[in-house]
Parts: C-alpha cells; structure tokens; sequence
C-alpha cells in the first residue's frame, strides 16, 4: 500500500487522539466512579465500614436491689461467671467435651457440637454456680474462658413471686416490679466501641468506662414477716377447702401502704421457666372477679351518704324472693323486715338492691367511681387491672340490682381492699402503694424522681388522700362490718377474742361463659374487713376462687382473714384487751398497743 | 551592674517613653536582668526547685491515685463479698424457714391472743389476792 507521508502523519495523530480520547473517557470514568462512591455514597459506605470493622460492646450492668421496708433482701444480683470456648483454638474437642460434661451437666454429643462448630465464639454454659466455676479453672483448659455476668437471684424463692417479678438470662426486667421500674433497676446503659482486628483480637476506640451506670435500689413497703403470715395462711387455707387458687392483701389502713401480697400457687422467679404463664400472674392486682356481698358496704354507705335513705328506716326483705323484671333476686334465706345493720350482718342481697335501686344509675355509679373502682389504683404494682364498670347509660334494671349486691361489676382484690379501707379511715379513700421510697448508688433515700428541669417526674410511697363519705357514714358502716363478725353474723369465723374485727363476707357465682349464665357449682369466697375496728392498724382482704368443701365468705375466706390478722396484730405489738372482744362490743373500746 | 542600678534603670522614665506606657520596660528589666549573675542564679534556683516540687507532687499523686485504685479494687471485692455474705443471710433467715426451725428444734409455736389475755386476768386476780 503507497500511503502519503501526510497521510501517514495524519493517521498517526488520528490514532493517537484515538487512544487519548479512549484514556480520557476511561478516566472520567473512574473519576465518576470515584464521586459516586466518595461523594454520593459516601455515608452509606462509611455506615457499611464502621459495621464491618467496629463493634459495640455493652457492659453488663448490676441491677438495683429489691428490698422490703425493713431492709431485707427480696431481689439481688449475684456475680456469677460464665463459660464460653473459641472452638478456633481449643486443642481436642473429644478430650475437652469428655472433661467439661460431668461438671456443667450438658450431654457429651451436644457439647462436642458446639466445641467443633465454625464460630469463633461459643456459650458452653452462662452464670454458672461458684462451684462448678472453681472446678473448670483448675482444668485450665486451651480455647474455653469466663466472663464476668451477673444473674438476679431472689434468697426467698417463691415468696412474693408474683408481685416481684422476674429477669431474663440478659438481666433484663420481664415481670413484675422488676419489669415496671426497669428504668431505675437496670440504670442507664454503658458502652464501648471496638475495632476489630485480624485474629479476631479487638482493641477499644473509646474509654471504657471505669464505673457501672448508676441504678437505684428499690424499698417494697412489703414486710417480710407479714407476707409470710399471708402467704402461709392462704396457702393452708386454699388447701384446706381445696379450692383452685387464692390471693390476700395485706394494707397498713392509716397509710395504704401494701404490707403483703400473696397469691397461692405460688411461683419462684429463680426458676420462672419451669413455670405457667398463668401462675405468674400476680391475681391479687391483676385479675378482675364479681366481689358479691362485701360490695354492699359500698351501696349502703354511698345510699346514706347521699340521704336516699336513713339510719333507723328499716327494709322488707320479700321473705327471700324478689321479682326485678323478668329477673328473681334470691337470698340464701328468707328474711322478712330488717334494719341496716341485719341487711348487712345476714348479707340480705334484696334489701341490698332495694337501698342501691334508691340512688339514681349516675349517682350511684358515680359513689363507684369515687371508692376507686373503674380505675386503676395505681399503686405502683404492675399490670394493676382497672376493673369493669358498666356506663349507667346501659344499666337495666336488673343490671343496678345486682351492682348493688356485688354482681355484674368486676373489681381487682387491690380495688377492693382499698375501698374498705375507707371504713378504716373515716370516709377517706387513701392510694395504695407498694414502692416506699429509692435509694440512689450513694445510699440516699429518695421520695421522688426529677428531670433535668426539677420537675417531678415520679412519686413514691404515701399519696394523697381523697374524701368519699362523710365521716359518720363511715363511722356507722364500721358499727355494721362489726356486727358480722359477732354472733348471728356471716363472718362469725373470723372473730378474733380480744379484738374487735369489722370486715363483710362475699360469695359471688362465676359467670360461665359456655352456659352464658351464673354457674351454681362455681363460686368466689372472700372475706375483707379491717381490725382493731377501734384504731384500725390493718385492712385485708382474702379471696378464694372455686372452694370445694364450703363455698361461703364466712366458711372459707373468713378463718384465713383471722389467721393473718391475728398473727399480724402480735407482730406489730398491738395486744388483745381483756374487756374487747367482739361479744356484743363496740368500735369505742380500747386496744392496748406496745 | 548591681540590683538597685537595675531597679534604677527601670523605673527611670526615658523622655521619649514619656507618655507611653510603663509595662514596654518588662523586657529591657528582665534582659538587664539577665545581665546579673546573682539574679540570673536566683531566677534559675527558683525555677529548679519548683521543677522538683512539682516534680515531687505529681509523683506522690500519681503514687496515691494507684494506692486508691488498688484500695477501690479492693474496696469492690470486699464489696461483692459482703453482698454474697447479706444474700445468704436474708437466705437463711427467711422467715418461712425460721418458722420451720423454731417449731422443730424450739418447739414454740406461734402466739396467740389468748395467751396475752390469760396474762391480764393474772395480773388482776393477782391484786385481789393481796
């Protein structure tokens, strides 16, 4: 081929701005890319590298104590270690998992799984016993270490289960008190950041904090000693009846604070796995039952409180049968014309909806309300049910005459024992509470907690008081509740001698939902009333679901009544008198306290 | 050149300084001053004993902040021991179990209000007797 040297020129320089247009498109190319990535993408790929090569590491923190009010233990955390192998690097899987088995009790094949996976890191076993701990580091095995964890442990096994609560394997509150103030328990959390390097070292970017984070530590006004009473009382009691399960409140009447709660069966938070769902329940706040006859202090003190009716009236009782609509109101036995203080003594459930008819629906409906029904009492415990109150716009007649002897209104036994109380306190309704006050990590004990701007965030042990009644509806109530503990009344059984005891008796019927009427085999028996009636020290409030060998108030929850009242007067030195006993005496005799 | 010609020296206002202010002879009193052998020797002295207090202090501070971490450490064990000790205590003297223990070893069950009545009616039967 004959080319011109012009040509051949021409060509050349063709080509090479060929190849430098080709360079220069490459590299807008890359420099594109680059922009892309650095500019455009830029946090996305800085996102992606800081999780590729750091991590985050929490410190394991120490929850806050659980005390009672006198300062003993109820829930700690104990350090404990627990076991962990780096497959990578330990020698013989065979050997080590022959070792490791007996002591850690975990089967040789599973551990020999574990010790020959791909991870880096496996849990052999978490918060191991001090002796078992001790055993392993003697081995001083290649591939296996420990690590410093903390376990909550509760010294008195089921006691309290229920309102206490438990944690999970991370420390973390999942029931109970130790769930609704996990906040204060677990503190805040703390931690650090780590680059990880090759062979899987890591080496830590910021400080490592030298101290926990601050927790506080909680003071139940739980005592000890009085939850037991209950507790071993209700326990005997349910298992004496053989009835399926039960719960009893314990309140200190001046204050409110919740000296025990108890709930049989019972249920150890060391152990909660092994345990229903349903018997963790705390039912003594959370569940919800028709309180039958101890509701009628309620209607009559809110009927002669309002003046629908009057001290001395008297009521006919229709012999035991009543007619309200289409409905039949019963008693257990005819009654025919009696005064308040019988309707309340023989629990007359017709005269008990004549007097609650007398109130207007909203009126009577608002005296509910205002004893705390309706509403959750807020006391501190956790899940605390609000109850169920019908709208008086939807009551029907028969719906106001059963509220007004207990049935058709679904009360917690917290909300009951609290409106009781307010016989105890002369027509005051005073807030239950179950925290009595904080402790900080310096030991100072605190009744409130505030936020950065010193407002009060949280209040914790005695609230405010509310007035309900007058004082002398309160104080002729109270003459009544004594009445049914003295012979004739329902509540013989839960007469204590030297003391006199006010308190109601309740036997209310299950609503089956299958039959979607009252059941007759099944009933609720509960008993709440407070003593010495003269200086009320305690209100409490038993009740037995399904009993077997008795269903009455007075047969099965009233006897379980005086054993815990009996036990706790003792204990908090408040002695029988001579002249006081609930023979026929009234609210104005005398106690001896200590 | 003595301190007092120093001092002198420095105080003595030049005319072309007149209305100026006093503190621009800073630097012309400290190079005078550096002149001196005795001040310069005084200065340096001075300066060296202070490197050695500081010098002291920061190692005795540096000595105490590692005797009250060792303490603290310490103070943290002694800490979780006691703890474990409170644990086992509220543990042991759980009220359900003294309750069992006395009963069985003690034989004493728990009071009743008749007892303390019982009490009252021998007190009084007491002073009629006498």
């Amino acid at each position: 081929m004959n080319q011109s040297p012009r040509f051949q020129l021409y060509s050349f320089k063709t080509r090479l701005l060929t190849v430098l247009a080709a360079f220069v498109l490459c590299f807008l190319a890359v420099l594109g890319r680059i922009f892309y990535l650095q500019i455009l993408k830029a946090d996305y790929y800085n996102e992606k590298a800081k999780s590729q090569h750091e991590r985050t590491v929490k410190l394991d923190t120490r929850r806050g104590i659980i005390l009672d009010k006198k300062d003993r233990i109820l829930a700690i955390s104990v350090q404990l270690k627990s076991l962990f192998a780096k497959p990578s690097q330990v020698d013989s899987p065979t050997k080590v998992a022959r070792l490791l088995s007996p002591i850690v009790k975990i089967p040789y094949h599973k551990l020999l799984i574990e010790l020959k996976s791909k991870n880096n890191f496996v849990w052999i076993k978490r918060k191991l016993p001090p002796e078992q701990t001790k055993q392993l580091q003697k081995m001083n095995l290649n591939g296996i270490g420990f690590i410093e964890e903390f376990r909550r442990f509760y010294p008195n096994g089921n006691f309290a289960g229920q309102l206490l609560g438990y944690t999970g394997i991370d420390s973390q509150g999942l029931e109970g008190i130790e769930n609704k103030y996990e906040s204060l328990l677990a503190g805040k959390t703390s931690a650090y950041i780590v680059e990880k390097e090759g062979m899987y070292r890591t080496v830590p970017l910021s400080n490592i904090p030298k101290k926990t984070p601050d927790q506080f530590s909680l003071n139940l006004s739980i005592d000890s000693t009085i939850q037991h009473f209950a507790e071993k009382a209700l326990r005997d009691g349910v298992i004496k009846t053989q009835a399926d399960r039960g719960s009893a409140i314990v309140l200190h009447s001046k204050t409110g604070a919740i000296l025990a709660m108890a709930n049989y069966p019972g249920f150890d938070p060391n152990r909660y796995q092994k345990f229903s769902r349903a018997l963790q329940l705390n039912r003594a706040a959370t569940a919800g039952y028709e309180p039958g006859s101890t509701f009628k202090m309620i209607t009559i003190a809110a009927a002669l409180n309002e003046g629908e009716i009057s001290p001395e009236q008297k009521f006919f009782c229709e012999n035991g049968k009543y007619k309200i609509g289409n409905n039949l109101v019963r008693d257990t036995s005819s009654h025919g014309i009696m005064t308040l203080k019988q309707i309340l003594k023989k629990s007359s459930n017709i005269c008990a909806a004549k007097i609650g008819m007398s109130m207007t629906p909203a009126k009577f409906h608002e005296y509910i309300k205002r004893f705390g029904f309706g509403q959750r009492p807020n006391s501190g415990v956790a899940a605390e049910a609000s109850g169920r109150v019908i709208s008086p716009k939807y009551w029907q007649m028969i719906d106001h005459a059963n509220i007004s002897f207990g049935q058709a209104i679904l009360v917690s036994p917290l909300q009951m024992v609290s409106a009781a109380n307010v016989f105890a306190n002369g027509g005051d309704w005073v807030p239950p509470y179950i925290i009595d006050h904080l402790r900080d990590k310096n030991g100072k004990i605190l009744n409130e907690i505030r936020d950065n701007n010193g407002n009060i965030i949280q209040n914790f042990g005695k609230g405010a008081r509310s007035t309900v009644i007058e004082a002398s509806v309160a104080r002729l109530v109270k003459e009544y509740l004594i009445s049914v503990t003295q012979k004739g009344g329902t509540a013989e059984n839960a007469a204590i001698n030297g003391y006199l005891i006010a308190g109601k008796t309740g036997t209310s019927q299950i609503y089956d939902q299958q039959l979607g009427r009252y059941s007759k085999t099944r009933y609720i028996a509960s008993f709440v009333g407070f003593a010495p009636a003269s200086e009320p020290l305690v209100t409490v409030l038993v009740v037995v679901e399904q009993p077997r060998t008795s269903y009455y108030g007075g047969k099965v929850a009233a006897p379980i009544f005086k054993e815990i009242v009996q036990r706790t007067l003792l204990f908090e030195d408040v002695l029988p008198f001579p002249e006081e006993s609930n023979s026929n005496r009234s609210a104005n005799s005398l106690t001896v306290n200590r | 050149m003595s301190l007092r010609s120093i001092i002198h020296s420095a105080r003595r206002k030049p005319r072309s300084l007149k209305n100026q202010y006093r503190w621009k002879l800073v630097p012309r009193f400290i190079w005078k001053s550096m002149q001196s052998f005795h001040i310069t020797l005084l200065v340096w002295g001075l300066v060296t004993i202070g490197c050695i207090f500081y010098l002291s202090q920061w190692m005795n501070y540096r000595q105490v902040a590692h005797r009250v971490e060792a303490l603290e450490t310490r103070r943290s064990i002694l800490v979780t021991k006691l703890e474990l000790l409170e644990v086992e205590i509220s543990y042991l003297t759980r009220p359900q179990r003294l309750e069992v223990l006395v009963g069985n070893t003690m034989r004493i069950t728990s009071p009743n209000p008749a007892q303390y009545r019982l009490s009252w009616v021998d007190v009084s039967s007491d002073e009629q007797v006498k």
